[in-house]
């Protein structure tokens, strides 16, 4: 009778095997669940002078169904130890069928020796609450070198098109993190405002400040700065990066190699 | 009879804590105790690391059991660190709001093991559960 009761709330984690800078696995999430309530993503952080050890995802499938897509920067879903434990699972409400799990993840500095992902499951049938808080992700990637940039204040202009269909946009993320380890990293230290104009409007457009990436994690709900734009199918988003003055000196200060990646992460339904 | 009376009497929160000494050294820790028989309900779990000695790293801290009563709470290589906060979070809601299991004398059975110790170092962990009649 024991095993015929099943708990309200399991959780299942999986640990997935290094090779190289990648690490993955392959498995399948407890069959007497049916439903994903959210997901926390956990590593070490052994070497104490590198706050951060960036990654970003290589493929996150479950029955066969993106979860989150190539590119995908995942310091935006890590909280913090300010999170409480149950606002660290970033919820997606996922309807599982086999539960064959595909996930890999690619260590841009290789750091960490353990990665794992833990499931928050429940025994769900009210469909209703399928899918609830199950958003698409779009990322962009450039990669820049913030001395050549100095000519002009530091601005740098860019223009995307999503990837996949979006009809509205609900948040963005923008991260800074430097293509080696840093030397002197700073805290909570605005960097710039990342201009943002969808649909081509030239008027209004969207102000987003940046942030260092190695301020404190903060965790899904606060990682994503929050909008509801529509956006027609085909239109291009354009994006103006303008430093603050005299931040060009911190850049400096705070990494042994100027060279930098901006991932531009779209959320959207 | 004056027992009795003490129930009548009980509040309707109690906070019971138990506490180990773990060694990074991967050998298991265990801590086996009975919930309090006068409250019917646990409600809540938070945990707290205390360095003793050496540096504090949790990162590999692991529960290898975590039953009440015979019931899966958390599962065997689930981290320990994730029910960990820091002094910015409330008392309140440093503790799993949703656990609700029976009290009553339950047993309660945890193992822990520090996985792949980096650094050696002694820490204390104390586990507190919130009862609720």
């Amino acid at each position: 009778m024991e095993n015929l009761h099943y708990n309200k709330i399991a959780y299942q984690t999986f640990d997935l095997k290094l090779s190289g800078a990648i690490f993955s696995i392959e498995n399948f999430i407890n069959k007497n669940y049916n439903f994903i309530e959210g997901f926390l993503f956990s590593f070490d952080n052994p070497v104490s002078l590198i706050p951060d050890a960036p990654f970003i995802i290589n493929e996150f499938r479950i029955d066969d169904i993106e979860i989150l897509p190539k590119g995908f920067f995942i310091d935006n879903l890590m909280p913090g130890k300010k999170t409480p434990f149950l606002e660290k699972f970033t919820p997606i409400n996922f309807p599982v069928k086999q539960g064959k799990l595909k996930l890999s993840v690619n260590q841009m500095i290789a750091t960490v020796s353990t990665f794992s992902i833990t499931f928050k499951l429940k025994k769900e049938f009210n469909e209703t609450l399928f899918y609830k808080d199950f958003f698409k992700y779009d990322c962009h990637t450039f990669r820049v070198d913030l001395l050549a940039n100095t000519s002009d204040d530091g601005v740098f202009k860019k223009s995307i098109r999503p990837n996949i269909p979006i009809n509205t946009i609900k948040g963005i993320a923008f991260d800074l993190y430097p293509a080696v380890i840093k030397s002197n990293p700073l805290k909570n230290h605005q960097l710039g405002t990342l201009k943002m104009s969808i649909n081509t409007k030239k008027s209004n457009p969207i102000n987003v400040p940046i942030y260092n990436h190695t301020a404190q994690r903060i965790g899904y709900k606060k990682s994503f700065i929050e909008l509801d734009e529509n956006i027609e199918p085909g239109a291009s988003i354009d994006l103006v990066y303008e430093k603050h003055l005299g931040s060009i000196a911190s850049y400096v200060n705070s990494f042994v190699n100027t060279t930098a990646y901006f991932t531009l992460t779209i959320k959207s339904i | 009879m004056s027992e009795l009376g003490a129930v009548g009497n009980l509040r309707k929160v109690k906070y019971q804590s138990v506490e180990v000494d773990v060694v990074n050294n991967t050998d298991d820790f265990k801590l086996s105790f009975e919930t309090d028989r006068l409250y019917a309900k646990v409600k809540g779990i938070a945990i707290q690391f205390i360095p003793l000695s050496g540096t504090l790293n949790t990162d590999f801290l692991k529960f290898s059991k975590f039953e009440i009563q015979g019931r899966e709470i958390y599962p065997n290589d689930f981290y320990v660190k994730h029910l960990d906060t820091s002094n910015d979070v409330p008392l309140n809601k440093k503790f799993d709001l949703e656990v609700d299991e029976p009290a009553n004398s339950s047993k309660v059975d945890v193992t822990l093991r520090d996985h792949i110790a980096v650094q050696v170092g002694t820490y204390k962990v104390i586990l507190t559960l919130k009862l609720e009649n």
